[in-house]
């Protein structure tokens, strides 16, 4: 009896609310990327949606980078979003760490010319296992390389630059001279930083 | 995506030892469309986490968001984590499975166990459990 009663309720709630289109930020080619459901458009600001980079540019082979974005604006039905992050699948991640080598984590508070902030964590797998004071002489060298990188262009570059791979291929030829890498990931990234720089 | 009219939705599949629950929600995940769990199918509190229960669960939540106007799902699996087990329980797989039989259409499936980094004692003491 409690059970039914409480759907009823439900469903009356339900009917009073209307679906808002969601799209994605101008950078990431402003395309629909789903629906979400509110009372009130007011409530609608600041819900964080997440979706696949692979979705937003139709590129089947970005299918493991989970793309953040949150709601910034509201206009009719229709709701803007703004980037706040990006991170990439687990099984992904787990894909990628082998025995006897390596896997080599960075957190960088970066800063970019227009004054954004922005936390990256950069990941490097070596080709073999490297001892501790290689270790730390990657870290620093993964932690400056992409600082400057930050540092040279503006937020929209560093969002190019994040989904193209074109910054882990530079810290990729930065590190290569150093010690035998793999890969080098842009992990996961956080913008509007809380970390203090 | 699918064109504008087809709605989707996000199932997330909570699955422990000892219950299964499954929520759908829009794909925010800040408003919920509908959730059950192992209690409202079964009698007996040991099957809230078995298999038939999931997929009790899984139809008639699959019926209500049709209902609703939500055709598809991508489908978040988590187990308890932390400090417990991190493998999904008996429900995840029977739950997704019945999703897709009730005529859900399934996207991306997804383990999002939270994973420490480091990591809490595990509990039974030093001597381990004694049974």
């Amino acid at each position: 009896m409690a059970k039914k009663k409480q759907a009823g309720r439900r469903v009356e709630g339900w009917k009073a609310k209307s679906w808002y289109k969601v799209y994605s930020p101008d950078t990431l080619g402003k395309t629909y990327i789903g629906d979400t459901i509110a009372n009130d458009p007011g409530n609608v600001v600041g819900r964080i949606m997440q979706t696949t980079l692979g979705e937003l540019i139709n590129d089947y082979s970005r299918h493991n980078v989970k793309m953040k974005l949150r709601i910034s604006d509201v206009t009719g039905d229709a709701a803007y979003t703004e980037f706040v992050g990006h991170e990439l699948t687990r099984d992904y991640l787990r894909s990628l760490v082998k025995r006897r080598t390596s896997r080599i984590d960075c957190h960088v508070p970066v800063t970019t010319k227009d004054g954004k902030k922005a936390d990256l964590t950069v990941t490097c797998y070596t080709l073999t296992r490297a001892n501790l004071s290689q270790t730390h002489a990657i870290r620093g060298l993964m932690a400056r390389v992409v600082g400057d990188l930050a540092k040279e262009g503006d937020f929209n570059a560093l969002l190019n630059g994040i989904i193209t791979g074109e910054i882990s291929k530079e810290v990729f030829k930065a590190v290569k001279p150093l010690f035998p890498v793999r890969r080098v990931e842009i992990i996961k990234s956080k913008v509007g930083a809380v970390r203090a720089a | 995506m699918a064109a504008e009219k087809e709605k989707w939705g996000i199932a997330h599949i909570y699955a422990s030892f000892n219950n299964t629950i499954i929520t759908i929600t829009d794909l925010s995940g800040a408003e919920t469309v509908t959730k059950s769990s192992g209690g409202m199918v079964v009698k007996q509190d040991r099957n809230e986490s078995s298999p038939y229960a999931a997929m009790q669960m899984a139809s008639n939540v699959a019926q209500t968001a049709r209902e609703k106007g939500i055709v598809g799902v991508h489908v978040k699996v988590r187990a308890p984590g932390r400090g417990k087990q991190r493998s999904p329980g008996p429900g995840a797989q029977a739950a997704i499975r019945a999703l897709a039989r009730a005529g859900m259409r399934i996207g991306r499936i997804e383990d999002v166990t939270p994973v420490p980094h480091d990591s809490i004692r595990a509990k039974g003491g030093r001597r381990g459990r004694r049974v």
